[in-house]
């Protein structure tokens, strides 16, 4: 037993030399900071933080306002700014806490835009906060020589490594459902349609390819942290990380995913090749030793890091406290590192009806929502519930008297054919929302 | 080294293994190209084209209507009126490139018109027909009223042109608003060919694409513009609308061609989903090719394309039991026009729903990792 523990002290407080967490630091700044100069670029401030009349807010967040204009370009700004200050690890600890709170702010103003690459980027950026990745080749070190520090105990590297191969090993857990494995869905149904993709794009047409793209998509998943882990491997397997990345980026409106990965997997290489990197430009930092009596694990952290890695592992399984069919209810469906898992399609027509005033009225969501919003809508259950209670809110104001509001609705999944999604025969007016099982979804008719 | 290569063996058995299954060899097997160019020059093309025409009939039947405020000439410009309202029905089901670039349909064909402020334009005589103010105020149906509402016989309707006091004014309009037509079928037939190239050569389904423009102009006319506008509202079809009739909301409430101008709706929607060819009927490469090639099924796993014609054929056969104007037959309650609803209703899900899924169009640019 001591042997093991002795060996885990190792391995957890072992100094190791500061590189591969300074090129994560400066790597994922960058990939932050172009992230959002590609986000105001591409006007999506305004489209999906300013234009919206309506936010579907995550329940106990409804706290959370987008800004308004020019709040929102404020914010994004001060987002970048503190990208800058993690990249050059200059006032890092702030810059970190800054990026991470304005970053999740932004997230969690409409849910319409979840992206399991944004919940990553939040919670990377939470453990940057304490992670040491300014004692050297930084601005940070340069201010206060007494900061300077060439090596931190190994387990600020190991978490990051942690964390990264569970996003992977999760998604890969996520894939092993029959329709995925059996019938390359939704591959089988999303790769023709990308037919027209230059020089690999006519293979899309064909089945084998979706199969092919499913199972190798799948055993990635599963096994790429352990193959980067290894050192034999792991050459190969960067290789891989790169060709699978960019041939996701290739085939899939999926933004900056998939360039995050393939720079964040750069914290497996060793310590020697990072090293290496950064002797080019501070080769002081080659020769450098540990200093005597460095920081250890702290108790506080200790038992804070072992909830929080506990947390990370059951929230994907969180699905299995509700009945129902996963794909269908989306109960525990998000923050679970289900990535391109389903193609889904949905339809609602909403009613209101004025029960004292014996009126009614058919709702048009596109007069209310965005294209986006009104698709994310379509689709999933509590963003029903919530534009219902919107539309309630608004006729109840407007005629001060009850209203109650119905929805006729159908969704696909994985082109299984249309199906009844919500029960129409419930007034959606006097409904809670939260965590509770949604009784009103009709079961998932085989 | 020999890790490398387990690594690699490890990828190559997962190929392997995916690939023995027995619909390994079947591919998707359409010409997205040939569909594209057989939707731009034999649907999209000459329906524009058809549209011109029309106007153009109709351009000058009002100018001889406007020269000699005549029974004859009031006849010759209703029939015209009709002949570019019919055609307007099939091209509103395809409104993308120039024809999304005018909106067609919000301006030319927005029903219930609105006679007060038609009247109110008049009177004043200074209106600019543009102006978010007058979309009811302008199109078929502000020309419905004016030729038909204004008289109950022919003669009344000519002398409500002929009114000494007002004639001049009332004229004015109706050239104003058959101008407005004219413009847009001038701007449409102009400018297609510059914009079929790009509508072609897209082959894909991002937000943009010929075929995501397609099918979501073909969902939006079919359910928001016909089973909604002409038929859900005026007999009260949504079930939680009941009770509530609304006959003088039907498209042509003036004319009473509400039903020949739905049922052709109805026919232009299937001629538009099999590609028809707008000129002489022929069956080309059509949405229903496309879902046949991706062996799309519905959840009883029936061939989805039979499914959607079949169901629209049962519409349109529910709609030629109906012989009255639909304002008549929708002051009835539960009326047939319900049935015609419910029968559209159930269209609904397979194209909005199993179609878009089938084909997996987009709708934004914006990133998305898969719901």
């Amino acid at each position: 037993m001591t042997v093991i523990k002795n060996r885990l002290s190792y391995y957890f407080n072992q100094q190791k030399h500061i590189a591969p967490l300074a090129t994560f630091r400066v790597a994922f700044g960058v990939m932050m900071l172009a992230s959002i100069i590609r986000f105001w670029w591409n006007g999506w401030i305004s489209k999906q933080y300013i234009e919206p009349q309506f936010f579907f807010t995550y329940f106990g967040f409804d706290w959370i306002k987008p800004l308004g204009d020019p709040g929102m370009y404020i914010l994004f700004t001060i987002m970048a700014i503190a990208a800058l200050g993690i990249i050059l690890g200059a006032f890092y600890r702030w810059s970190a806490t800054i990026f991470f709170i304005t970053f999740t702010y932004v997230e969690l103003i409409d849910k319409t835009n979840y992206l399991n690459h944004y919940y990553f980027v939040s919670i990377i950026a939470f453990l940057l906060i304490m992670v040491p990745a300014h004692h050297a080749y930084s601005v940070d070190a340069w201010r206060k020589p007494t900061l300077k520090n060439f090596y931190v105990p190994a387990w600020f590297i190991h978490i990051i490594m942690l964390q990264l191969g569970m996003v992977y090993f999760f998604a890969g857990i996520a894939k092993l459902n029959p329709e995925w494995i059996f019938e390359a869905l939704p591959l089988k149904i999303w790769l023709p349609s990308r037919a027209d993709s230059p020089i690999i794009g006519p293979l899309l047409d064909y089945k084998w390819i979706a199969f092919f793209f499913s199972w190798f998509g799948a055993l990635y998943d599963l096994s790429i942290p352990f193959f980067l882990l290894w050192r034999k491997t792991r050459f190969a397997a960067y290789i891989t990380v790169i060709a699978f990345h960019f041939m996701t980026a290739a085939l899939f409106q999926i933004g900056m995913f998939p360039y995050i990965m393939v720079i964040c997997t750069l914290i497996f290489f060793s310590e020697g090749f990072h090293r290496s990197l950064w002797n080019r430009f501070f080769p002081e930092g080659g020769n450098a030793l540990p200093k005597p009596a460095n920081q250890t694990f702290s108790p506080v952290l200790k038992y804070f890091f072992i909830i929080y890695f506990l947390v990370q592992i059951i929230l994907p399984f969180r699905y299995a406290f509700y009945s129902g069919n996963l794909f269908w209810t989306e109960q525990g469906y998000r923050f679970s590192w289900r990535v391109m898992l389903m193609e889904k399609v949905g339809h609602t027509q909403f009613t209101v009806t004025i029960p004292q005033e014996n009126k009614a009225f058919e709702v048009y969501p596109h007069e209310y929502l965005t294209p986006v919003q009104h698709k994310m809508m379509n689709t999933q259950p509590d963003m029903i519930l919530q534009f219902a209670h919107y539309l309630r809110d608004k006729f109840e104001q407007e005629y001060a008297s009850n209203a109650e509001v119905f929805v006729e609705s159908y969704a696909a999944v994985n082109g299984k054919g249309s199906r009844p999604f919500i029960n129409p025969e419930i007034n959606l007016a006097t409904l809670k929302r939260g965590y509770q099982h949604k009784h009103w979804i009709l079961p998932y008719q085989q | 080294m020999r890790s490398v290569k387990f690594f690699f063996f490890c990828l190559v058995i997962a190929t392997l293994t995916a690939c023995d299954n027995e619909s390994g060899s079947e591919k998707v097997d359409f010409d997205r190209e040939a569909f594209l160019v057989n939707m731009a020059d034999q649907v999209v093309r000459p329906s524009i084209e058809n549209f011109a025409t029309k106007a153009e009939v109709l351009t000058s039947a009002s100018v001889a209507f406007n020269e000699d405020v005549s029974e004859s000439n009031l006849s010759g410009f209703r029939d015209a009126l009709k002949a570019t309202w019919l055609s307007y029905q099939h091209l509103a089901f395809v409104q993308v490139g120039p024809v999304a670039t005018v909106n067609l349909r919000d301006r030319v064909n927005i029903f219930p018109t609105s006679v007060e402020k038609i009247e109110e334009n008049i009177t004043s005589g200074n209106y600019t027909l543009g102006a978010a103010s007058n979309v009811a105020a302008k199109g078929f149906p502000a020309l419905d009223y004016l030729l038909f509402g204004t008289g109950i016989s022919e003669a009344d309707v000519v002398a409500y042109f002929a009114d000494q006091e007002l004639g001049p004014n009332r004229k004015e309009y109706l050239q104003a608003l058959v101008a407005d037509i004219q413009s847009v079928a001038t701007s449409m037939a102009g400018s297609w060919g510059d914009y079929r190239s790009g509508f072609v050569e897209n082959l894909g389904t991002d937000a943009g694409s010929g075929t995501s423009l397609l099918v979501n102009e073909f969902n939006f006319q079919f359910d928001i513009r016909i089973k909604n506008a002409k038929i859900g509202f005026p007999s009260g079809g949504n079930p939680r609308t009941g009770g509530i009739l609304s006959p003088e909301k039907v498209e042509a409430y003036y004319s009473a061609w509400s039903g020949e101008l739905a049922e052709a709706a109805v026919k232009a929607s299937l001629a538009v989903f099999k590609g028809e060819n707008f000129t002489s009927g022929e069956n080309g490469l059509g949405m229903d090719d496309y879902l046949t090639a991706l062996d799309a099924k519905t959840r009883d796993d029936e061939d989805l394309s039979t499914v959607i014609i079949n169901q629209i054929n049962a519409s349109l056969d529910e709609m030629e039991k109906i012989d009255e104007p639909y304002s008549v037959v929708a002051s009835q309650e539960g009326s047939q026009l319900v049935t015609v609803y419910n029968a559209l209703q159930a269209v609904i899900p397979l194209i909005k729903v199993d179609m878009p899924s089938a084909m997996s169009v987009s709708i934004t640019f914006q990133d998305n990792d898969g719901d």
